[in-house]
């Protein structure tokens, strides 16, 4: 169950141009939170900028009941979160959300860019704690403009899961976008694993990239949309995304999904923030 | 047997479960609004709250004077497309649209939780027209787990949505028919986007409206200058939150004084300090609306600290605050 706590502020350092990592102490939010989940900050009191805004959990070390956060400066609030010291605290709420689904068997390929990576670097140290077989069967993919822009690299590489890199100028990895490199990865890993499962977070264009690849490829993909979210819990309808009306048949393993012409809004915040790609109505 | 049909000194009788926790000092926070009586004067304000499932992880939804549910109307409602919402200078705009599930599946599927959790239920409904304002009405009267009804005349966001709260006529002839049409005590909610709001509520008291509540949210806009294009894809939308607060302060310190019947302050109300300003100004109960999105507790500290200002006061009631405001000789009256 999530809750609201004034959280001290343990760490605050710069990890990129305009790329903070925020350390908090909040205990119950770091017991429960799952990777995809997110929580609301804001300051303790603010009155303009007045809403939370909402991060992914990037960390949640339970044994010392912190959690981490990284944003990225776009704007008055996250302008304000810059001059935030340790010693000070921050209003926290969650953790919040729908979190992936993490399949025990098969492969799978992490695919992002930009403040899209935190909820896959959760996902990817939790496969990198798992057996060496899960380990072996996870692929990392981040893409960025510039090599400066690329995040977490390090905390990827230390995980053990294979980690590709692109930028769109050629700095670093792959020349081009990030989306390139899912093909051959699917392909490969179908042939070898049977089943892939691909997990995305980033900007638009490129979840809705990765959507169609999955799609054409046949394997399953699951999307953590971020949207301006007021309250976070699902209470004003504000951060709604066009679905389409779903189907299902079966049990477990034994479950065949399906969609349907209708067509409706859903809370990114209380029905996702993780969603199947194939729910998702990308062109509207 | 309405409550103030009780013998004098039925302490005993009356006494919340809040009050026997607190001891026999404790101030008492029940307050009327027309023949609805209200364990205390904080409600969450309608979409704000949803239907109160998801309030309740957080606020014990008996604790609150009362849950005012997200607008129902006849048909389910998709609402606006996104986005929908965007912050502005302490506040923000919303253009939900009214998304909702209709009356049926609100009567069937979200008031059965709301009764298990205790809640008082003031369910707000929006008709098209006089007539559909009365059907919901009278749909809703033999349903059990409604304490009264809130009329939204006032949404901002649908075609025709502010037609009703900005004609005085249409105002009490919506009322009208919503009485006639049910048991339950009525509140128009009304809307600031008016020349003269003391006129709309009187219209609201003449059709027979228990209590009123105001404000609904301004309209306005916001542009992003990058793209050129409004923020909103409903180009406009209803601003919300403590932008809107002293607008809200005044228009019930008019209309408080201008009706008989309770009036209810909503509008930019963050703390408890922020409520009491409007029972001075002559509100008997308050609604907190946006603070909720700032953080879902935030009604319940409203009421703690209402409570806690009336013990540090020497309060007996609620009632000894409501319209006491303090007027110099010489401060001309606002009112009419």
């Amino acid at each position: 169950m999530p809750s609201v706590i004034s959280a001290p502020i343990l760490a605050h350092r710069e990890v990129a141009p305009r790329h903070f990592v925020l350390t908090l102490h909040a205990p119950p939010i770091a017991a429960s939170a799952q990777p995809g989940q997110f929580v609301q900050v804001r300051g303790v009191d603010w009155v303009d900028p007045l809403l939370p805004r909402p991060f992914s959990v990037m960390r949640a070390h339970r044994d010392k009941g912190d959690i981490e956060i990284l944003y990225r400066v776009v704007g008055k609030g996250t302008a304000l979160m810059t001059r935030w010291q340790p010693g000070g605290n921050a209003q926290v709420f969650g953790p919040l959300g729908k979190p992936f689904q993490l399949f025990p068997y098969g492969a799978r390929v992490l695919i992002g860019g930009g403040v899209g990576i935190p909820p896959l670097l959760m996902l990817a140290e939790q496969c990198g704690r798992r057996p060496e077989a899960m380990r072996a069967a996870t692929v990392v993919l981040q893409g960025a403009r510039t090599a400066d822009q690329l995040l977490c690299v390090e905390d990827f590489q230390r995980t053990g899961v294979t980690l590709e890199l692109a930028t769109d100028d050629g700095s670093t990895g792959h020349h081009g976008l990030v989306t390139d490199l899912l093909k051959p990865h699917i392909s490969r890993l179908q042939a070898r694993y049977g089943t892939v499962e691909v997990f995305t977070c980033g900007p638009m264009a490129m979840m809705r990239a990765v959507a169609e690849t999955c799609r054409d490829g046949g394997v399953g993909c699951q999307v953590c949309l971020e949207a301006p979210m007021p309250c976070g819990f699902g209470v004003c309808m504000g951060c709604v995304v066009k679905v389409r009306g779903a189907w299902e048949i079966g049990q477990g393993s034994r479950r065949i999904k399906g969609w349907t012409m209708e067509r409706h809004y859903k809370r990114v915040c209380h029905d996702g923030p993780v969603f199947d790609a194939n729910e998702v109505v990308w062109d509207e | 047997m309405s409550s103030d049909q009780l013998p004098v000194n039925s302490d005993q009788l009356l006494v919340t479960p809040h009050q026997q926790r607190a001891g026999r000092d404790a101030p008492s926070l029940q307050i009327h609004i027309g023949p609805l009586c209200l364990r205390n004067p904080v409600m969450t304000a309608s979409g704000t709250c949803g239907y109160g499932e998801e309030l309740a992880e957080f606020v014990p939804l008996d604790k609150l004077g009362a849950i005012v549910t997200k607008t129902v109307t006849r048909h389910p409602r998709e609402g606006n497309p996104p986005p929908r919402v965007c912050e502005t200078a302490a506040g923000m705009l919303n253009a939900i649209g009214l998304q909702n599930v209709g009356i049926e599946r609100f009567i069937s599927d979200k008031l059965p939780f709301l009764r298990d959790a205790g809640a008082t239920v003031i369910a707000n409904i929006a008709g098209e027209d006089v007539a559909e304002f009365a059907e919901l009405a009278r749909r809703l009267d033999g349903v059990g787990g409604v304490a009264a009804i809130e009329l939204n005349l006032s949404c901002p966001n649908v075609a025709g949505g502010l037609d009703f709260s900005t004609d005085p006529q249409l105002t009490e002839a919506t009322c009208a028919a919503v009485k006639a049409a049910t048991r339950l005590p009525v509140i128009a909610k009304l809307s600031p986007n008016v020349t003269d709001i003391v006129a709309i509520a009187r219209a609201a008291v003449a059709g027979g409206a228990d209590a009123v509540s105001l404000i609904n949210t301004l309209v306005g806009m916001a542009i992003d200058v990058k793209t050129r294009r409004p923020k909103l894809a409903n180009v406009t939308g209803g601003l919300s939150g403590p932008a809107i607060k002293p607008v809200a302060l005044r228009m019930v310190y008019q209309v408080a004084q201008a009706v008989s019947v309770p009036v209810i302050g909503i509008g930019g109300i963050m703390t408890a300090e922020d409520a009491l300003e409007f029972l001075l100004a002559g509100a008997s109960a308050v609604q907190v609306g946006t603070a909720t999105f700032t953080n879902p507790r935030v009604s319940l500290d409203v009421l703690e600290g209402i409570e806690r200002w009336m013990q540090e006061n020497g309060m007996g009631s609620v009632q000894e605050i409501v319209g006491g405001l303090r007027l110099a000789e010489h401060v001309p009256t606002l009112a009419r």
